[in-house]
């Protein structure tokens, strides 16, 4: 096994090779491996134009994984994700073939999915869920790693079908993502605005490493205390009922350990601590909390609700 | 993994030992308080140890309760949180654990068992026993006391046999406005038949314990009688000796005087 140390190096040199496409992102790359360690799925929600999709595709470059891309409409069918079958004729015989849809990809990024109807997200929440796509009588298994990153817009509501919490939950994180510095986006414009050429990115690591280290992840260790902890935080969002309606389900306790062993990995170390927790805490929690009217009379975002939680 | 088992058993007995003379030395303070207010209210020392043995049980299940690896981590940070870590995943086996145990095993070295003796608060509580021990002896050298228990306990008992009804009662038990019955109170006349404890105070008495020598030998003269003594004697028989001619001359003075009476 190599060593965690070396593994912190290989990590920090994916984010360097990453920030020379996506400059000013990194607390976003750094949670976008949170969710490829944990082998979950993440909710992306930005303004348009903040690199989501560059920063997938360029991860994908980097770990030489098979990447596609859907973008979701309200005509969107489940077969245009899933795939269907095709009527073929090969040797003189015509019969039907299973022609793959964008979701068989290692790295697939459901962008806008709030647009798609209900019925083509569930399509999609199942593939997400089960690894597998069941199309007519037959199941096809996902390629591993399978891993899902929808994107919502935060402003454009109407003609929308969004996520419901119960859907919500299957995501295991969902990241924010903010404009990036001044510096960062003088620096975006350097690099964009005088040259056409997007930095083409070298593979870094393989698909093969990609499922050690999801096996690896789930073998860091953590303490008792530190578990008890994540569960009582959890709970926490159950009870306190003045400012949130409807809390976090056990899941997110699991999700929630998970992306600390996954984000203590990433930091190069052989433990889990509770910066770690705190640091993953507010991507696990903001789309599964339900905030109250008088969180709402108080002013406070679900951000500010978490950070109490966290005090 | 067995190094790890065996530093860690190590590291919880030394925590133990801490915990258990810190107790002790609690306990001291409060075994010489309680000896103090024994002594000063005259009270049976032997009664004094229930407390502080309860106060012992107490002490030591509460400081064993609150040994925890956190307390090591607290003091050498460098092992913060990856000790209870690797002591809470010391039967897993798997590469990193292994690594992280091999990691903590060797940072675990650096701890001294001394970090964990608080020595301020230990000195302070040697200041506190040695001046409470000087205290014990000095009251009890002088035999002070503030109150008594026994007295109080007779006070409560004889409060629940005399209620006293009105204010005339009171005053008549007092032995006021009454002079013919110079007793009182029934229960203080019958204190003549109880048998009184008397304590000599050494402090206020004439005794010298420290002067102890042979007893001094004494001739005394039999049948000689100190002077003043056989002149008292000798002016009551003066009184009596009256010759027989004038005791008659008395008395008829006083016959005659009774007649013209």
């Amino acid at each position: 096994m190599a060593s965690v140390e070396n593994l912190k190096k290989t990590f920090d040199y994916i984010f360097k090779e990453i920030s020379t496409v996506v400059i000013g992102q990194e607390n976003m790359i750094k949670q976008l491996m949170v969710g490829i360690l944990t082998d979950s799925n993440i909710l992306l929600e930005s303004y348009p134009g903040l690199a989501k999709t560059l920063a997938v595709k360029s991860l994908a470059q980097l770990m030489d994984l098979k990447f596609s891309r859907i973008q979701n409409t309200p005509d969107l069918m489940p077969s245009d994700i899933t795939g269907t079958y095709i009527l073929e004729e090969s040797g003189g015989k015509r019969g039907f073939v299973f022609q793959p849809g964008p979701i068989f990809a290692n790295i697939v990024l459901a962008d806008e999915i709030n647009r798609a109807t209900p019925k083509t997200q569930a399509a999609l929440l199942e593939a997400m869920q089960e690894k597998q796509v069941t199309v007519g009588n037959k199941t096809f298994e996902l390629d591993k790693p399978f891993f899902v990153l929808a994107t919502q817009n935060p402003i454009e509501q109407e003609g929308t079908y969004p996520l419901p919490e119960a859907q919500a939950d299957r995501f295991l994180l969902k990241v924010k993502i903010d404009y990036p510095s001044i510096e960062d986006e003088v620096k975006i414009v350097d690099q964009y605005a005088e040259s056409m050429v997007v930095p083409e990115l070298k593979p870094i690591i393989k698909k093969n490493s990609i499922l050690h280290l999801q096996k690896l992840c789930r073998q860091v260790p953590i303490s008792n205390d530190l578990k008890r902890y994540v569960v009582d935080l959890v709970t926490k969002t159950r009870t306190k009922k003045d400012l949130i309606a409807y809390g976090a389900s056990p899941r997110a306790s699991i999700g929630l350990v998970l992306a600390g062993k996954a984000y203590a990995l990433i930091e190069g170390r052989k433990f889990v601590t509770k910066s770690d927790i705190h640091t993953m805490a507010p991507a696990i929690f903001r789309h599964r909390l339900i905030l109250s009217f008088e969180a709402e009379r108080q002013n406070m975002d679900v951000e500010a609700v978490i950070q109490s939680l966290l005090k | 993994m067995k190094q790890l088992l065996l530093a860690l058993r190590e590291l919880k007995q030394v925590m133990v030992q801490v915990a258990f003379s810190e107790a002790i030395f609690e306990t001291a303070i409060v075994m010489l308080i309680t000896m103090i207010v024994c002594v000063l209210v005259n009270l049976p020392i032997v009664w004094g140890l229930v407390p502080v043995a309860l106060f012992f049980i107490h002490s030591t299940r509460s400081k064993f309760k609150d040994i925890h690896l956190k307390q090591v981590e607290e003091k050498y940070p460098e092992l913060d949180e990856q000790l209870r870590a690797a002591a809470d995943n010391l039967y897993r086996k798997n590469d990193l654990v292994e690594a992280l145990q091999q990691d903590v095993l060797g940072l675990m070295r650096k701890i001294k068992t001394s970090s964990f003796i608080q020595f301020k608060k230990m000195w302070r509580q040697l200041v506190i026993i040695a001046a409470l021990s000087f205290a014990v002896i000095l009251l009890t050298s002088l035999n002070m006391q503030f109150l008594d228990y026994r007295i109080i306990v007779d006070e409560i008992k004889d409060l629940g046999k005399h209620e006293l009804p009105n204010i005339f009662e009171a005053e008549f038990a007092a032995g006021f406005g009454d002079e013919s019955d110079i007793f009182g109170n029934e229960s203080l006349a019958e204190l003549g038949l109880e048998q009184l404890d008397i304590q000599i105070n050494p402090i206020f008495s004439e005794i010298n314990l420290q002067d102890i020598r042979e007893a001094r030998e004494t001739t005394f003269e039999e049948g000689v009688f100190p002077s003043d003594i056989e002149a008292r004697i000798t002016s009551q028989e003066g009184g009596e000796n009256i010759p027989k001619e004038h005791k008659e001359i008395v008395k008829n003075y006083f016959s005659g005087l009774a007649r013209e009476g």
